[in-house]
């Protein structure tokens, strides 16, 4: 059934599609949002309808193709003051750490308002270049983040409903510290750890939170750089594989 | 362990002024049962914090019995009188209005209210600090307010943003039930904020009071289809900056001009 029968009203759609959206089609709802962006901003009900139909498309249908114009509607209503809750609640819930990228772009921008929106977006990176005022450094670094960190963050869930500083996405330290990719969905590694890397992780996971990190993004490095060199350092005591960090921490 | 200028306190040298039911009582227990250490600069510091922790399970429980009702942020509503709505859905102080009269006007005017469960967690703070503050301190602290979420509060009560992992849950913790798999037309059903009561009694708005088992079986309603995890509550709790709100109060107290 196609939306535009049910009635032109927008409230009357917003009915329908809470009592019957499991009942409709991808390639409609994928249109009718299409359809709907062009009167975006212009009354608070039909901005209503567009959110629940990007909430739909993106929860259910797992539609990321949509991220791009969601991100710009959250800046556009938030220079506007209008309501952003819901929209930024559904980009989250994309569950697509890449897309982060799409708030990376507005560090940069010439309004402060965007500037302002998208740093409180990914105040959860802990990269200390992130607290820099300049917009491009910012982009920059995140970026950089980004891509050293991306196959190891997982999922959290946490959204602006329950906390002031969520934290929608984790690196999973341990296994970046030895450089296996995790599921997004669970923090787990795709493949489970060995008995020997089990071993290795007791003295990981003991450290303190700043002595992981060090060590997690050093063993990035050295596997990037070398295999033959990362399978000897982390086969070192770690304690020697601390001492060759910081070394090439100050080098 | 309760400790008061480096120093730890038997609790039974002032228990007894809280009689048996009192939830201060109960929170003094837990506290110097815990093996986490409670420290304080004076026992006034403390008393303010079990008085805090009693006035927001107060107020949880006043705003239960009103009839401010659960709307989504599009669509809630306020006593435009002291209100002005945002399009964002929250609430700001209108000019003119004091403060105390217009977060009064919440519970006296309850039905002309419809939020959300975080707005409600906000408004509970503002209660509760009202019933401990005088009229002329709480409109000095807070002369602007904001009730929205955890975007918008006051610097005086910027911990209740945060939440985290506690040794301990004690009454007047703001607590949260997570529910990943919400059906995605009732975002607003994502999560429950809630006050804990006591005796694993939790207050949140649009749920009402119930245990835990409760709160999420009514969460649950709200999921996907063939949906594979249950609504659940986290490991954690947000508290106000309690040392700090009860030293700028006895401050306060000290000041003439209050």
């Amino acid at each position: 059934m196609y939306l535009d029968n049910v009635n032109t009203l927008s409230s009357s759609k917003i009915k329908y599609l809470q009592s019957n959206h499991n009942k409709i089609a991808y390639p409609i709802l994928k249109d009718m949002f299409e359809k709907a962006i062009s009167e975006h901003g212009l009354s608070n009900e039909h901005d209503e309808l567009l959110d629940l139909t990007a909430m739909i498309l993106i929860k259910t249908h797992n539609d990321k193709t949509i991220l791009p114009t969601i991100i710009d509607m959250i800046f556009f209503r938030n220079r506007e003051g209008l309501f952003t809750h819901d929209l930024i609640w559904a980009f989250f819930q994309a569950k697509d750490p890449y897309s982060l990228m799409l708030i990376a772009n507005y560090l940069d921008s010439d309004d402060e308002n965007d500037v302002k929106l998208a740093n409180k977006l990914l105040d959860f990176v802990p990269s200390s270049d992130m607290t820099r005022s300049d917009g491009g450094k910012q982009h920059k670094a995140f970026f950089y983040w980004l891509k050293e960190n991306y196959h190891y963050l997982y999922f959290t869930g946490e959204g602006f409903q329950r906390t002031s500083n969520p934290i929608p996405y984790i690196v999973a330290l341990d296994a970046k510290y030895l450089c296996k990719q995790v599921s997004l969905y669970t923090g787990k590694p795709l493949i489970p750890f060995t008995k020997k890397e089990t071993a290795l992780l007791v003295y990981f996971n003991n450290l303190d939170e700043n002595s992981k990190l060090l060590l997690s993004g050093c063993s990035l490095r050295i596997h990037h750089q070398n295999m033959h060199s990362w399978k000897s350092w982390i086969n070192h005591s770690i304690t020697k594989q601390m001492r060759i960090a910081k070394a090439r921490l100050k080098d | 362990m309760i400790i008061i200028s480096s120093n730890i306190v038997k609790i039974d040298t002032f228990i007894n002024e809280y009689k048996p039911n009192d939830i201060e009582k109960d929170i003094l227990n837990k506290m110097d049962l815990s093996k986490e250490q409670y420290e304080y600069d004076s026992l006034k510091q403390l008393q303010f914090e079990l008085k805090l922790r009693n006035n927001i399970v107060i107020a949880s429980k006043k705003l239960n019995d009103g009839d401010m009702s659960f709307k989504t942020f599009r669509k809630s509503i306020c006593n435009l009188d002291y209100w002005d709505r945002t399009d964002n859905g929250g609430f700001i102080l209108k000019d003119g209005i004091a403060p105390s009269v217009a977060i009064n006007d919440i519970s006296i005017n309850s039905s002309k209210y419809g939020t959300e469960c975080a707005t409600a967690m906000i408004i509970i703070y503002y209660q509760a600090l009202l019933n401990i503050f005088k009229d002329k301190f709480f409109n000095n602290l807070f002369p602007k307010i904001h009730l929205m979420n955890w975007h918008y509060i006051d610097d005086n009560l910027e911990d209740v943003g945060y939440i985290k992992k506690r040794s301990d849950y004690l009454p007047g913790d703001r607590r949260y039930f997570s529910n990943p798999d919400v059906d995605p037309v009732t975002p607003e059903w994502q999560g429950e904020n809630v006050i804990d009561l006591d005796n694993k009694i939790f207050f949140g708005h649009g749920i009402g009071i119930g245990n835990s088992d409760e709160i999420i079986s009514e969460l649950n309603k709200f999921r996907i289809e063939e949906a594979k995890t249950s609504a659940y509550l986290l490991d954690s709790a947000a508290r106000p900056d309690f040392k700090h709100l009860a030293d700028i109060y006895y401050k306060s107290l000290s000041s003439p001009s209050n």
